[in-house]
């Protein structure tokens, strides 16, 4: 069979429009992100600490500090204008340990959230198609679901050996039920919608269905869980290293920084402090730009 | 193929939907359609009535196996397609279409309009992008909607626009017949005349043969050729459509008939009702199925098996 096809002129009038559109479907997005100041205080808070991250070598580069070296005469130091968090028990510089904890919490979360998600929806999305699928996949969910997460994470921990690596696999181990369970809710919602039967009826095939039609139709809720579970990784894995099966020191992790600074409370406040503050910024943040992109994707939560 | 020959015959077509029983009783069914015959001739419309739950949606989803039939026999243009494959039955797809009931739901909220309608060109290996292209603008603009519509969301489409979409979707492969399950019942009245008669518009122009489901009696009566009357899964009269509105046989048509609204004040006719409801479909009545709610009932509707029979000439009933 032969078409007539579109003339080059229709076709980039065509794509110009289509570009028109989707900026100001952007804009739109856009303007209904930034009316909630509560998101923006949570990107804010997100941006910083991708920032301390990143930078961490340039920043404590620049003011000439390092987070290993250990100096003995500089030991339990108050905050100043040399060591802007003070020091810690050893005499390590805990500014520039916050800093590279930050590179620590951030790798954790990022890399969890996104295998998790990445996992956990292919997981829902196969559980939707068949119910001795759904069942095995549901059924393996609950019995992780039924072990507290850190406890889980922790024997994990113990059999894998405690290291950066362990601690990803972990923890990703134990967020993939919860986003598997959303991915599968959604998946079984959207797969009772008309519009997977229409496109059964013009011939489309099962594979293409779920991931053409109904994965994009589940996207935006796995990507609000997927902030969520950034948050609650950063939680875990200052958890797990303040109780010693995460992070191995000398490596500066938040929570093994809690940890040491456990003993030293009463000799320096700010070797408590600093980290302790920094998780709970980060982890507020990442909670307050869940929220605003939720309330940006679904119109009836919220005002 | 003329007009007139038969498209899509369906015999005695059974569509059961299994309900799980209770604690120590056994598997049961809804039976939805539970032996229907029916047959599509080319250029014609096709109207199927009865109330909700009666299996009319049920028995249009079967014909263009949306839904594996239990029983029976599906033919499309002479060829067995009762139990073929999804992949052995996509290039039937291109003959049968659907329009959907709820435009709400029946299109996809995360695909533009344009990228749809080229889908369905591509599942079915048809053109290059830029004739895909060529041929949804074309098919938009012969269903009422403009360039501009291309590359917009469902969501800024209003109902009667979106059927229009549905219907692009349904037409964009060139299909022979095309079931419409109530497509203009989730419509404004003023829009219903729309879509109605741009479904005729396309029907003269294609020569497409129309199965319609519908329980509104003035949109059957306007569009179609032949009616079918169905009450519990099963058929039970049919015939050209205005002898079957002038001259109703089977007592469930009549008070069918008898509910339609009249305007004209002189008409002073008998309203018939019905008593009850009707019968579950996991056990169907023996007998006429009708027996319970039938004005007419005689102790023999209990146990004689009703089929279609040929009452006068093109008109069929199960009961005289």
């Amino acid at each position: 069979m032969k078409y007539a096809t579109v003339s080059p002129e229709d076709r980039a009038s065509l794509r110009a429009l289509r570009k028109s559109l989707v900026r100001e479907q952007r804009r739109v997005s856009r303007h209904k992100f930034f009316r909630n100041k509560l998101s923006v205080v949570g990107m804010v808070l997100v941006l910083l600490m991708l920032i301390c991250a990143l930078f961490a070598p340039l920043i404590t580069g620049a003011l000439g500090v390092d987070p290993y070296t250990a100096v003995m005469q500089d030991r339990f130091q108050a905050p100043s204008l040399n060591h802007l968090f003070g020091t810690d028990n050893l005499g390590r510089d805990i500014f520039a340990r916050v800093l590279y904890g930050a590179q620590i919490s951030m790798t954790v979360g990022f890399t969890v959230g996104l295998l998790s998600a990445l996992i956990g929806t292919a997981l829902g999305l196969y559980a939707s198609t068949s119910k001795v699928l759904d069942n095995l996949l549901m059924r393996l969910c609950d019995g992780l679901k039924a072990i507290p997460n850190i406890l889980l994470a922790i024997t994990l921990m113990a059999v894998l050996g405690a290291n950066m690596k362990n601690v990803i696999i972990s923890l990703t181990v134990v967020s993939i039920p919860g986003v598997a369970r959303i991915a599968r809710s959604q998946a079984l919602l959207a797969r009772e919608q008309t519009y997977v039967e229409a496109m059964t009826a013009v011939g489309a095939g099962k594979t293409r269905i779920l991931w053409r039609h109904i994965l994009p139709n589940i996207v935006s809720p796995i990507i609000v869980q997927m902030t969520f579970t950034f948050a609650t990784a950063i939680i875990s894995e200052a958890s797990l290293s303040f109780l010693g099966a995460g992070i191995p020191s000398p490596y500066p992790s938040w929570g093994g920084m809690l940890n040491e600074a456990r003993s030293y409370v009463y000799m320096g406040w700010w070797m408590i402090v600093f980290p302790a503050v920094f998780t709970a910024l980060s982890v507020l943040g990442f909670n307050l730009f869940g929220d605003g992109l939720r309330d940006l994707i679904d119109p009836l939560s919220g005002r | 193929m003329s007009q007139g020959d038969v498209i899509l015959q369906a015999e005695d077509i059974r569509t059961y939907f299994p309900v799980k029983g209770g604690l120590g009783s056994k598997a049961k069914s809804v039976k939805a359609v539970d032996g229907v015959r029916l047959s599509l001739r080319a250029g014609e419309t096709y109207g199927l009535v009865g109330e909700s739950g009666c299996g009319k949606s049920t028995l249009g989803r079967t014909l263009i196996r949306l839904l594996e039939p239990t029983g029976g026999k599906i033919t499309l243009f002479g060829q067995d397609i009762t139990h073929l494959s999804s992949k052995q039955m996509l290039p039937f797809r291109r003959d049968v279409q659907m329009v959907f009931q709820d435009p709400y739901t029946s299109l996809n909220p995360r695909q533009r309009v344009g990228d749809m309608l080229m889908e369905v060109l591509a599942i079915h290996h048809m053109g290059d992008a830029g004739e895909r292209m060529a041929k949804a603008l074309n098919m938009m603009e012969q269903v009422g909607l403009r360039p501009e519509h291309f590359y917009r969301y469902p969501h800024e489409f209003s109902g009667g626009q979106r059927q229009r979409i549905g219907l692009a979707r349904a037409l964009i492969l060139d299909p022979k017949v095309v079931v419409c399950d109530e497509p203009v019942s989730a419509l404004d009245v003023s829009i219903q005349s729309q879509i109605i008669n741009l479904l005729k518009e396309m029907q003269r122009q294609r020569g497409l043969t129309y199965l319609f489901v519908a329980h509104d009696m003035s949109v059957i009566r306007y569009i179609s050729d032949r009616v079918g009357v169905m009450y519990l899964g099963h058929l039970v009269e049919e015939g050209e459509t205005d002898e079957v509105f002038e001259h109703p046989l089977h007592p469930y048509t009549k008070t069918l008939m008898s509910a339609v609204p009249s305007i004209d004040p002189r008409d002073q006719h008998q309203r018939m009702l019905l008593e009850g409801d009707p019968p579950s479909p996991i056990d169907p009545p023996s007998g006429c199925v009708f027996h319970t709610r039938c004005p007419y009932a005689k102790e023999e509707c209990k146990h004689a098996v009703c089929r279609l029979k040929e009452v006068r000439p093109g008109h069929y009933s199960a009961c005289e």
